[in-house]
């Protein structure tokens, strides 16, 4: 089916006030769902999530990179005892009462985009995601195992972690963590920057691993943390023209492995390929630190009414920055020069 | 006055303007820090330029003209909304002010505007766009 490369959603058309009333819907149809599903509770970026998966064909694709976050212990007998819910379903829904061209930018469907009820769809009517911000619930419809893309493997549940992880002090950042000894390094900036390759070789020398892609960094007493989401890692090359085909591979499945679950922010690293021998740090403004991390975090995220920066200029003002200038030892030895500094 | 899908920050005197709309994002550095803050400030170009001129020994309207100059850059990008009244080309004893400068960068943009979720081509992936 055709797809189309939305730009943005400044110029999308405003959804009909009729269409409103069809989130009350999805609501219903995800809370019904809910009550037959299996529950789960994850524990991410310490945060308590219940997740209800309602089709066992979904939380087959989409749990093997989320599956280590599943804890036992959760205390379910003072209500609610998580922090928010996710609710996967794949019942079918009525036709959505919105195209494309309502469409913006991470499928941010115009006039969902503030307010306590956001929401997201594929452009090919695949996939949306509703968050319920009173009612802390992320609903996540898919037609069925085939609205599920290769990066929703990757990254499941992206942007309902997005919603549910988001606090004053918390919010999801592309970038890679990798360090040691409990303290580490935030690799920040576009893809094709080198952030997986780094993170593999991290790997491989024995270093700590929290993400190749995205994080969760928190800000709190002083400190700067990254906190796991994905044990899913990307390797390869890419292809010609920059094309990503690499292949996901699960850590602790398809590679030795496991993620940190947290690292203490050292620093910022800013990698590029540079081609020498030896990788080296090279110290870089506060300005450069936000100006890798904001552009690819901020347009990964879905399209916001009046959009912020959220914590990213604190962190760029709480640690130091580097460029990374990768050579062919893929940036192990000043990573670890980093983390000790 | 700015763009409804323009962030910014400035750090130690340097600041950094995204255009979540066009996926370029900015960095503003020197006087031009200063010049970016009095627009915030909602200062009128003859304002900041009297203030300016003042601090650098300058001609207030040469001052004026780089403002504007600077300005214009500015809505070129998306990043104010209204365009700036048409001056002269900068003239005149500029004293120690430096003409601003916009800094852009968008050799990246179309890649940090493809969702990886929502807009590629799914048997390909990330960075092919669904056609």
């Amino acid at each position: 089916m055709a797809r189309h490369f939305a730009v943005t959603i400044t110029g999308a058309r405003p959804l009909a006030p009729a269409a409103q009333t069809f989130r009350e819907m999805v609501v219903d149809k995800a809370l019904q769902a809910g009550e037959s599903a299996t529950s789960k509770y994850l524990r991410i970026a310490g945060a308590t999530l219940r997740l209800d998966i309602a089709d066992a064909d979904l939380g087959a694709a989409l749990l093997p990179a989320l599956g280590h976050h599943v804890v036992q212990d959760v205390d379910t007998t003072t209500a609610p005892g998580y922090e928010a819910r996710l609710v996967v379903w794949s019942a079918s829904l009525p036709p959505f009462p919105w195209g494309s061209s309502h469409l913006g930018r991470g499928g941010a469907i115009a006039g969902l985009t503030h307010g306590p009820v956001r929401a997201t769809a594929a452009v090919d009517d695949t996939s949306l995601m509703l968050w319920d911000d009173e009612r802390r619930l992320a609903c996540c419809w898919f037609a069925g195992v085939h609205g599920i893309t290769r990066w929703d493997r990757a990254a499941p549940l992206r942007t309902a972690l997005h919603y549910a992880l988001a606090a004053p002090d918390r919010q999801l950042v592309h970038g890679a963590a990798v360090g040691t000894g409990g303290r580490g390094v935030l690799l920040a900036g576009p893809g094709g920057r080198g952030k997986s390759t780094t993170t593999l070789a991290c790997l491989h020398a024995g270093l700590q691993v929290v993400g190749d892609d995205y994080s969760a960094i928190e800000l709190s007493n002083g400190r700067a943390l990254a906190w796991n989401l994905y044990r899913s890692i990307k390797v390869g090359e890419r292809g010609p023209g920059d094309r990503d085909d690499r292949r996901t591979l699960i850590l602790g499945e398809d590679i030795p492995g496991e993620p940190t679950d947290v690292l203490d922010l050292a620093a910022v690293l800013l990698p590029r390929v540079t081609g020498g021998a030896s990788s080296a740090l090279v110290a870089a403004r506060p300005v450069d630190a936000l100006g890798a991390l904001a552009p690819s975090t901020l347009l990964q995220a879905p399209h916001e009414e009046r959009p912020s920066l959220g914590l990213l200029a604190d962190l760029a003002r709480a640690i130091p920055a580097y460029h990374l200038h990768l050579g062919t030892d893929r940036g192990v030895p000043a990573i670890r020069q980093a983390v000790a500094a | 006055m700015l763009g409804d899908q323009i962030v910014h920050e400035t750090l130690d005197g340097e600041t950094v303007v995204i255009n979540l709309v066009s996926g370029s994002y900015f960095s503003i550095e020197g006087v031009g820090a200063e010049v970016w803050a009095r627009l915030l400030a909602g200062e009128t170009v003859a304002e900041s330029a009297t203030a300016i001129a003042a601090e650098h020994g300058a001609d207030a309207r040469a001052v004026a003209a780089a403002i504007v100059a600077f300005h214009r850059q500015l809505f070129d990008h998306g990043i104010i909304t209204a365009p700036p009244a048409d001056v002269s080309a900068p003239s005149g004893d500029l004293g120690t002010f430096a003409i601003p400068n916009l800094h852009v960068y968008d050799d990246l943009r179309e890649h940090l505007l493809l969702d990886p979720v929502h807009d590629v081509e799914r048997g390909t992936g990330w960075p092919a766009i669904s056609p």
